[in-house]
Formats: structure tokens, C-alpha cells, sequence
């Protein structure tokens, strides 16, 4: 993902603030990380590019 | 509760029909209606839009053939969709639900979804976050099937997925908050000329 889209993004379940920790990146977006939410506690991953911002109940 | 509302059930199923999806789609849904439902949507250059449900990017490439691939965020739980939408055209893609979007309050200039609603367990809660993200002043449209009047074909349809009746769509955008609803029925053909309803609102 790009880094932009984080201007956008909530968390799924409170719609609160989202902090991003960068694993590995590439000269045009985010191949793997994580979307903290601090409210919820939860982390959401960013893997091959995309970020999954599925509830966790809906995880795979 | 129809086969398919199952969410993860949902995303099973989508995970083998992705492969014979784009071949069996345009039956149900055609060219001349996708472009109403983009149309209903009041694009233009500029916005922000988001697609609930892309799937495989066939409403996707309508949206983006009108005001450029920047101006798509587009959203589906299943990934096995998304790839394939991904050899067309590098979409921005977040993985995420219907009715936990993932997204801050007024932030796109339209919300389009496109035969989605009827794997929503709660649709009422999905149109509601439809609502929530899309600006004030910006149009929200969904199409989703139409509820067959044939009782025979409604038995089968209801126990595949959720078959709303027009009164329903209405109410879930009245609830939902969104005003100058409009509705259309629609079919691919002759002989479906009211399988799908487009229902469009703003905020």
C-alpha cells in the first residue's frame, strides 16, 4: 500500500486513528507492516502490498 | 439466512468462483447496467470514490475509465477477487468488510457498490457505513438483486443469498440518513428486465 492511504484508513471496529509500522518498503509503497490501532489494542497486517483491515473476527 | 451470508462461507465459495466468475457474471450483470449504476454515482474528475464489494474489477474499470485509476479505492474480502482483478489494472486495494469499513468518517465523494449487498449479513449496517464515509452532499449507489416473482424461483434464490424486495432497499437508505433516493429496475436482457435495482442516495 501506498503510504497515502493511511491519510484515509480507520480502524474497522472504532473508526479511530491507525499508527503504521513499516517492516519492509519499496521505492513506491509498503510490502509489509503492520496498522496499529492503540484504542483496540489490535494490530492490522500489511502483507505483499495490501493491508487487511478485516475485523479480526473475520480473519482467515 | 441464505448459503452465501456466511461470511467466511462467502469468501470460500468466492475463492473457486473467482476463476469462472468473469465468464458467468455478464449474464446477470451487463455493459449498459454498470454504467448506469456509475452514472447514478455523479462522478467527476477529481473525486475520491470508493467500490464496496470489487470484486474482480468489472464495475471497478467503468469507474476508472471515467476519472482515472488515482481516484478508485477499491475494497473486497476476498483476496482470490482481487487478483483477479489485479491482472487488469494495479487497483489501490484494502482488504476489508461491507459493514466495518475501514475508512474515517466523510471521506470520499462517492461510495458505488456493485452486486454486493447480497452477501451482507446486515445490510442495513453496511448502507449505514456507506453513509458514514462518504461526504456530505456526495451520492452513495448500490445494485443488488431484485427479489423474483415467481414464488418457485424466490424458494431457490432466497436459500443462495439475500433477495431484498425494492421497499427494503429504500428503507435502509432512509435509515441510513440519505435523502433524493432515487431507484431503478433493471435486467441484462429482454427476458430479466427486473432481476437488479439500482438504488441511489445522497448525503
Amino acid at each position: 500500500m501506498k503510504r497515502e492511504l493511511l491519510d484515509i484508513l480507520a480502524c474497522p471496529v472504532c473508526k479511530g486513528d491507525l499508527e503504521l509500522e513499516v517492516e519492509e518498503e519499496n521505492d513506491n509503497e509498503i510490502i509489509k507492516g503492520k496498522l496499529y490501532c492503540k484504542k483496540c489494542d489490535e494490530s492490522y497486517p500489511i502483507e505483499d502490498g495490501i493491508p487487511n483491515l478485516l475485523p479480526p473476527n473475520l480473519r482467515d | 439466512m441464505g448459503y452465501l451470508e456466511d461470511k467466511k462461507r462467502a469468501r470460500t465459495f468466492y475463492r473457486y468462483f473467482s476463476l469462472i466468475y468473469d465468464h458467468v457474471n455478464p449474464l446477470f450483470y451487463s455493459d449498459e447496467m454498470r454504467k448506469k449504476v456509475v452514472d447514478m454515482a455523479h462522478l467527476h474528475q477529481g473525486m475520491l470514490v470508493l467500490e464496496v464489494g470489487s470484486g474482480t474489477g468489472y464495475t471497478s474499470q467503468e469507474i476508472i475509465s471515467r476519472i482515472g485509476i488515482d481516484s478508485l479505492v477499491a475494497l473486497d474480502q476476498s483476496i482470490h477477487m482481487y487478483m483477479k482483478a489485479r491482472e487488469k489494472f494495479p487497483l489501490r486495494f484494502v482488504r476489508g468488510d461491507a459493514e466495518n469499513l475501514p475508512f474515517r468518517d466523510s471521506t470520499f465523494d462517492a461510495v458505488i457498490s456493485a452486486g454486493s449487498i447480497e452477501y451482507w449479513p446486515d445490510p442495513q449496517k453496511g448502507v449505514s457505513e456507506m453513509h458514514r464515509v462518504v461526504k456530505p452532499d456526495g451520492w452513495a449507489v448500490i445494485i443488488g438483486p431484485n427479489k423474483p416473482e415467481n414464488p418457485f424461483f424466490r424458494k431457490i434464490a432466497e436459500n443462495i443469498m439475500l433477495f431484498p424486495e425494492t421497499h427494503e432497499y429504500r428503507m435502509w437508505f432512509e435509515r441510513a440518513g440519505f435523502r433524493d433516493i432515487q431507484m431503478k429496475i433493471v435486467g441484462p436482457n429482454r427476458l430479466w428486465k427486473s432481476l437488479a435495482v439500482i438504488i441511489s442516495g445522497k448525503k
